[in-house]
């Protein structure tokens, strides 16, 4: 024990008083500063939008009216998921049911928000990556991590410390383990700086103003991104104890890296295109004006079912999507930080089956109150459970795999 | 000498792993983001059914109608603005145009997963593979100790240094070759994806404004192996300038063009709009007041003729106001943004990254030069067939056309598309400016190699 907290001692010792550290807490803290300004600024553009909509419409006008839009999210400046894409204006037009499915998005309402949308360079956020909390760490703090751990084996090796440092009594399983807890340690120290600067913004800030739910699931995302760059840190030891040479141990976990964070995602949800196709739009609106029989009532609620099953193939290839892709923890990352943040699938589709109960209640002659309550947190955390369980997974069958690797490893 | 050093260095990359891993990541990626996204562009085509392809659409007997634009096929290489580029707005005769409608029920993995396309690929990876190849090019052989045996025979340091980049970049190339090659094979093959002459002209530009980019990102890497001593550091170094050039100068020059260049608020647009609106419209209230009086004072019990006048009155103000007076607000407005833009594309060329996005996309038409086209050329039809209509009712007195879409009376809808030339001579200054930042980059890399050590 005395032993292990010894070298953990002196991983941490070399490691915050080397300057890639240092550059990377720097580095971090300027991300995490650019990202909370930009995206409070994109959400308070969006407040203002939501705000000029939707205060004080009574429900009388919202009857008349049918217009309405979803309130966005605090927590959207950490993790921006679809807030954006369901914060526009929706309209329940005289079509439906007959056109698309529950609402059509835009109309007059669209307009003045789409121009506004552009003319604040809200156009950029799709010409450039949005970078919200959750982008850097999935994308580039995940790829700092990698830099930083690829070199521990083998880089000591290449030095001829590591034969020295074994020459001594030293298990090799405390040794793997203390380079691993030593170098997550100062990672997750030069982290720090950046958080907290984070957190310091987030309370003093008057355009983003969060409640004490809001705060646990912030930590629950922080708590989340601390797994995920576990995994990429023993990734990067895992391949350094695949390798004796730090230039090939990097490319080869760049590779990795690379088709797991980037690749694996997309094609995962491309692949689930291919395995459950959506009918086109086009062709669905077709059929259903094809459909026309008995009075208005009968002929409404089967269009109802119609859009129930067409809703239901859409949700069928987002499952499978969703699936395949959590093949790469960058997936679960983001889907769980997504749901954390109120600004996941889940959240989504609960909206959106919140809107079509209401207006088909509407339609039937029960007229209600339009509330849309958000998932709530034991809603969101039970709904993450998956995800958390891959990310510890993974974890747990890279270390594994660098132990094993570890104790085959030439030291000499 | 340059040549054997070069030779040299071509052949320890080829040999080396990172060759071949660069190969397999192209490979893997181009093509496999190419085929996707020319699968999406087919499934595009389906979903939209009439509503694409360039011109007007008006289902029979409907007072609305759209009009559009054919999905830019490049957008199978870049996609641009995705799925925020207007491809069709939606019009009706008494009310304005309406862009940026999208589907309610929809996958949305597609908006929470961002697009890997060609240039998603050379922004991101290549820049990293392109440090990957070159981080150790210097300071790597500093640590071996073989940087002063070579420095012992007679090579100049600058040939050392043009060495190291054309080895690593020739090498690198070489490994991206069978990749684009896979890609135009997709594109050439795929049933879905049909490029014409200016698409395979402006995919050639493409390509070579990628190779150029990344070539930047060499330079940048050699230049950082001659200031640091250590490979490790060149890394760290090399990630923290990446971050800096490819996510913060990009991202953070709209809001800076924004203070410069600031633009009415949303409010007061809309509050413009509407108290315009409502200054237009009290003497069109009055004069449907005036006839009604004149006809008995009770809309119920006017003919049908009589009810078609009244509200022909309205329909009539509505063509004349959506299409001339609401529009030179818009117009003006689209100006601004457009100037706004312009200056936020100025500032981002310190970032390589920030040109690369900004000319790819207008290469391709997914961008925001495209946008603003296809806005314009909505804007300006509005006005055409309002005049057309205006002109047909004086004519003959029929004023059913305010009702009614007269196919006759729609003229040609074209979105302006400047052709590759165009595009090119336009941005010509970003061209230059990344051949600026190799020749910077080397000067920088020039002077540090001089003053150092080895």
């Amino acid at each position: 024990m005395r032993l292990l907290r010894t070298l953990i001692q002196r991983e941490l010792l070399e490691d915050l008083t080397s300057s890639r550290y240092i550059l990377t807490s720097v580095l971090c803290v300027i991300l995490c500063l650019t990202s909370i300004i930009l995206m409070s600024g994109d959400y308070e553009r969006r407040l203002e939008r939501y705000n000029f909509r939707m205060s004080g419409l009574t429900q009388d006008e919202l009857l008349r009216t049918l217009c309405f839009a979803k309130r966005p999210q605090p927590l959207s400046v950490i993790s921006r998921g679809v807030d954006e894409v369901m914060g526009r204006p929706l309209n329940i037009t005289g079509w439906q049911p007959e056109e698309e499915p529950i609402a059509h998005v835009g109309g007059r309402s669209a307009e003045g928000q789409h121009l506004y949308g552009s003319a604040q360079g809200q156009h950029l956020f799709e010409l450039f990556t949005t970078p919200d909390f959750v982008y850097i760490v999935g994308m580039i703090l995940s790829a700092f991590a990698i830099f930083l751990s690829f070199g521990t084996i083998c880089g000591e090796k290449q030095t001829n410390t590591l034969s020295l440092l074994m020459s001594y009594s030293i298990r090799r399983p405390t040794l793997l383990f203390a380079k691993w807890m030593g170098g997550y340690i100062s990672l997750l120290i030069s982290l720090c700086p950046a958080m907290l600067l984070m957190l310091v913004f987030l309370t003093v800030s008057s355009s983003v103003s969060l409640q004490g739910e809001d705060w646990m699931r912030l930590l629950g995302i922080i708590g989340f991104s601390f797994v995920y760059l576990l995994i990429f840190f023993t990734l990067g030891l895992f391949t350094s104890t695949l390798t004796h040479r730090p230039a090939t141990a990097l490319i080869l976990v760049l590779f990795i890296w690379a088709l797991w964070v980037l690749g694996v995602p997309r094609i995962g949800c491309s692949v689930a295109k291919g395995l459950r196709p959506i009918q086109p739009n086009h062709t669905f609106g077709l059929h259903k004006r094809a459909v026309r029989q008995g009075s208005v009532e009968d002929y409404r609620e089967i269009l109802w079912k119609m859009d129930d099953q067409y809703i239901a193939t859409v949700d069928g290839q987002m499952e499978l999507g969703r699936d395949l892709s959590r093949f790469s923890p960058f997936a679960s990352y983001v889907y769980a930080s997504s749901t954390l943040a109120k600004t996941g699938i889940s959240d989504a589709q609960n909206f959106r089956q919140q809107v079509s109960d209401w207006d088909r209640e509407r339609r039937r002659g029960r007229v209600t109150q339009l509330t849309l309550p958000p998932l709530r947190l034991e809603q969101s955390f039970g709904e993450i459970t998956t995800d958390l369980t891959l990310l510890l997974l993974w974890n747990v069958l890279l270390f594994a795999g660098a132990h094993v690797a570890f104790l085959r490893y030439d030291v000499r | 000498m340059l040549l054997t050093l070069v030779r040299k260095e071509i052949l320890g990359q080829i040999l080396n792993v990172r060759f071949y891993v660069s190969f397999a990541l192209a490979f893997l990626f181009l093509i496999s983001a190419t085929y996707i996204l020319a699968t999406d562009y087919g499934w595009m085509q389906k979903e939209f059914g009439p509503l694409i392809g360039e011109g007007f659409y008006n289902p029979q007997g409907w007072d609305r109608f759209w009009v559009c634009r054919e999905i830019p096929p490049l957008r199978v290489l870049s996609t641009g603005l995705g799925d925020s580029l207007s491809l069709r707005s939606h019009n009706t005769i008494s009310e304005g145009c309406y862009f940026g409608e999208s589907q309610f029920v929809h996958n949305l993995l597609g908006d929470i997963l961002s697009h890997l396309d060609f240039l998603f690929f050379i922004n991101i990876v290549g820049s990293l593979l392109a440090f990957t190849f070159t981080y150790d090019a210097i300071s790597g052989e500093r640590q071996r100790g073989t940087l002063r045996q070579m420095m012992a025979n007679p090579v100049r340091r600058a040939v050392l240094l043009l060495s190291k980049f054309f080895g690593s970049y020739l090498s690198f190339v070489i490994s991206l070759l069978p990749a684009l090659a896979g890609v135009v094979l997709v594109l050439y093959l795929h049933p879905d994806v049909e490029f014409g002459a200016s698409d395979w002209k402006a995919s050639f530009w493409l390509f070579l404004l990628a190779l150029l980019n990344i070539g930047v990102f060499f330079m940048l890497g050699v230049f950082v192996s001659c200031v640091t001593r250590e490979p490790k550091t060149t890394l760290t170094a090399l990630m923290a300038i990446w971050v800096l050039l490819v996510l913060v100068v990009p991202n953070f020059s709209p809001l800076v063009a924004a203070g410069l260049h600031p633009i009415p608020a949303f409010h007061q647009v809309q509050g413009q709009i509407d108290s315009l609106s409502q200054e237009h419209a009290e003497p069109v209230h009055r004069e449907q007041h005036k006839f009604l009086d004149a006809h008995g004072g009770d809309y119920e019990a006017l003919s049908e003729e009589d009810k078609m006048e009244y509200q022909a009155i309205w329909r009539d103000h509505c063509r004349t106001f959506y299409a001339e007076e609401l529009t030179k607000i818009w117009e003006a407005f689209f100006n601004k943004m457009d100037a706004q833009a312009k200056l936020a594309q100025h500032l981002s060329l310190i970032s390589p990254s920030a040109i690369l996005t900004y000319l790819a996309s207008d290469l391709s038409h997914t961008g925001i030069e495209s946008e603003h086209a296809f806005r314009f050329a909505t804007i300006r039809f509005r006005r055409r067939y309002a005049a057309n209509v205006g002109e047909h009712i004086q004519r003959t007195g029929d004023k059913t056309k305010l009702w009614v879409i007269d196919n006759k009376l729609v003229p040609a809808f074209v979105v302006p598309r400047p052709t590759v030339s165009e595009v090119i001579s336009t941005h010509l200054p970003q061209f230059i400016a990344l051949v600026l930042y190799i020749f910077l980059f080397f000067c920088g890399a020039q002077i540090t190699f001089i003053r150092s050590s080895i």
